[in-house]
């Protein structure tokens, strides 16, 4: 056994290790010696190995000399501050150019689509729509729902003081159509489809199968991210009729069974509220939430470093992105409109 | 093999290329020319910018500096549409065969002929085929890459790049991660390539017994050089290359092939 021959801090004149009798070992024995030598030169006192076999005095030596190389990496300074702002400004920079380069591309694609479109991927683009529209339709459906009973409570919250419940149609009916189907939609194709797009496309790349289009000449504008904007952009406006649809349903749900308002008396009160210019309204911000979900899903994927965290890394900032962008475009929009009168 | 005939023209050629990324070279002042109907290795240790080359010579990277011509015309310079109709003259197989995973080993193989020409569907059915049959696949075509073994999915790889009868064809690392039957079998079908359809063939590779078994020429990369340190023939350089780091990896077949290991004592 190896005795410890190292104690607490006293005042040692030398220490010494005796491995004698000792007949199997692993990299414990290994570690401790080592971290007693280590001791040793701390406390500047010299250190006698006895008994060493071969191979531990060999690894002994292996392990010093890693230690020392590695050593004069840690005595390597950080980058200042100002070197990791401007790398941060100049990555941002590359980040923006990025963008124009895809939008640049994609807006290529679309005119070479349009110059051969029986060359396009249109049964990539229904499996797409498949996998977005109809298999997205029992989540987008009770959420919408629930938004709407949501929104149906909390205004009858403050409209029973006045005696105005039948107003909760109103307030319900028109937070559905303008803002809360398209987005609700949008947030939940980021989630579903942008994300899976993403992690498609990085997973691709890995494979090195996007090099492999290239050089065959397929365009992966033309291949991966036109069928998926397609089927995005068709499948936005469809899905958020149908979220607004189930969102007034909500919204009634409420109104007729908790606030005795009566059927025909709700609906009359929502087809007045509800004009046609706020229901254009929501869909045509719900097809540009679509454009900027297949957008960020596919130039993430396109982006994303050739390894598996890197995948994972694409398809959170798919996401993200989608989300973010999605309110900007919400919170424009709504200025916007405000200045229209729609 | 054949000695290659100094009449020939030259297919690829490269000169004064170095590539790298932005501040990093990996490869510098590297040339070389590859005459019609050549297999072509270029070799090296692990790390020492082979891949980096092929990347540089198929275009997916532009490099620092020199210039790669295909058949006399220069790809660094070109326009976009001489590089696309430059893209429709090679092949590429690569190291991970890269089948596009979603799509059956025939859609694979009609992919390019789908983009590429004016066939008709039934036409090209007919065509994968016959490629197909070429890599011995065809009992394959309707099953998806995932569903095939490592030498299988080279094949399949290799049947999409002969798709548009390429003129050149590019091969990155052709018997990593197969066994040795099949990674034999896969240079068997290289030169079957070169045999039938007279291809011209650049292999990046590190296998020894590839090397000794199909290259006419080899070049090899120095990994601390950054350039080309040994050039020749393969029974040359395993003779002698006139380098000490060349030499260390010609000869490293010799000691496990050549001569029985020593016992120790």
């Amino acid at each position: 056994m190896v005795k410890r021959s190292a104690g607490r801090r006293e005042k040692f004149q030398e220490i010494r290790v005796d491995v004698g009798g000792v007949d199997s070992w692993d990299s414990s024995l290994l570690l401790f010696v080592s971290q007693i030598r280590k001791y040793a030169a701390e406390l500047n006192v010299p250190c006698n190995m006895e008994n060493l076999p071969d191979l531990l005095r060999n690894l002994l030596e292996q392990a010093g000399e890693s230690e020392s190389a590695g050593g004069s990496q840690d005595a390597m300074a950080g980058p200042s501050l100002l070197v990791v702002l401007g790398e941060r400004f100049e990555k941002t920079l590359a980040g923006g150019g990025q963008w124009l380069t895809f939008w640049g591309e994609c807006l290529l694609g679309g005119l070479r689509m349009a110059r051969r479109w029986r060359k396009f991927r249109w049964r990539d683009c229904l499996i797409f729509m498949q996998q977005a529209g109809a298999m997205g339709l029992p989540i987008v459906g009770l959420i919408s729902f629930l938004v709407g009973l949501i929104l149906a409570y909390q205004a009858a919250i403050q409209l029973r003081e006045y005696g105005a419940e039948i107003f909760v149609a109103n307030l319900v009916g028109l937070s559905v159509v303008r803002e809360m189907g398209p987005m609700m939609t949008a947030v939940i194709l980021a989630g579903r489809t942008g994300a899976s797009f993403a992690a498609q496309i990085g997973n691709m790349k890995m494979n090195e199968e996007i090099d492999a289009l290239e050089t065959l000449g397929v365009h992966p504008m033309d291949f991966l991210v036109l069928p998926r904007m397609v089927a995005l952009v068709m499948m936005a406006p469809l899905l958020t009729i149908y979220a607004n649809l189930l969102g007034i349903l909500g919204g009634y749900v409420v109104g007729v069974g908790q606030l005795e308002i009566s059927s025909s008396a709700y609906w009359y009160q929502s087809q007045e509220a509800i004009g046609l210019n706020d229901l254009a309204g929501g869909l045509i911000k719900s097809v540009l939430f679509g454009v900027v979900v297949a957008a960020a899903g596919c130039l993430r994927g396109l982006q994303s470093d050739r390894s598996s965290e890197g995948v994972g890394r694409a398809t959170t900032s798919a996401v993200v992105t989608a989300i973010f962008l999605i309110i900007v475009l919400d919170a424009g929009f709504a200025v916007l409109f405000e200045r229209v009168g729609i | 093999m054949s000695e290659v005939d100094p009449q020939i023209p030259f297919m690829i050629e490269v000169r004064g290329l170095s590539c790298g990324y932005r501040d990093t070279v990996i490869l510098r002042d590297v040339s070389f020319s590859v005459r019609r109907g050549e297999i072509y290795f270029v070799v090296g240790r692990s790390g020492c910018g082979k891949s980096t080359l092929l990347r540089n010579l198929i275009g997916l990277e532009t490099p620092l500096a020199g210039e790669v011509c295909f058949d006399g015309e220069n790809v660094g310079n070109a326009g976009h549409e001489t590089r696309r109709a430059m893209l429709r003259r090679m092949g590429v197989l690569y190291q991970s065969a890269a089948l596009w995973s979603t799509m059956t080993v025939a859609e694979n193989v009609a992919l390019p002929l789908e983009e590429h020409t004016t066939l008709s569907r039934r036409e090209i059915r007919e065509l994968v085929f016959v490629k197909l049959g070429m890599v011995g696949l065809a009992a394959a075509a309707d099953r998806y890459p995932a569903e095939l073994s490592g030498g299988m999915r080279k094949r399949a790889g290799l049947a999409r790049a002969l798709g548009l009868d390429p003129e050149i064809l590019f091969f990155d690392e052709p018997s990593a991660g197969l066994d040795p039957v099949s990674a034999r079998n896969l240079d068997h079908l290289i030169l079957q390539t070169r045999e039938s359809l007279g291809t011209t063939i650049l292999v990046v590779s590190h296998d020894l017994e590839s090397i000794c078994t199909v290259a006419d020429h080899v070049i090899m990369l120095g990994r601390d050089e950054k350039t080309v340190i040994a050039e020749g023939r393969p029974r040359d350089l395993i003779r002698d290359s006139g380098n000490p780091h060349a030499s260390e990896f010609f000869q490293s077949g010799l000691i496990t092939f050549g001569e029985p290991k020593k016992e120790s004592p």
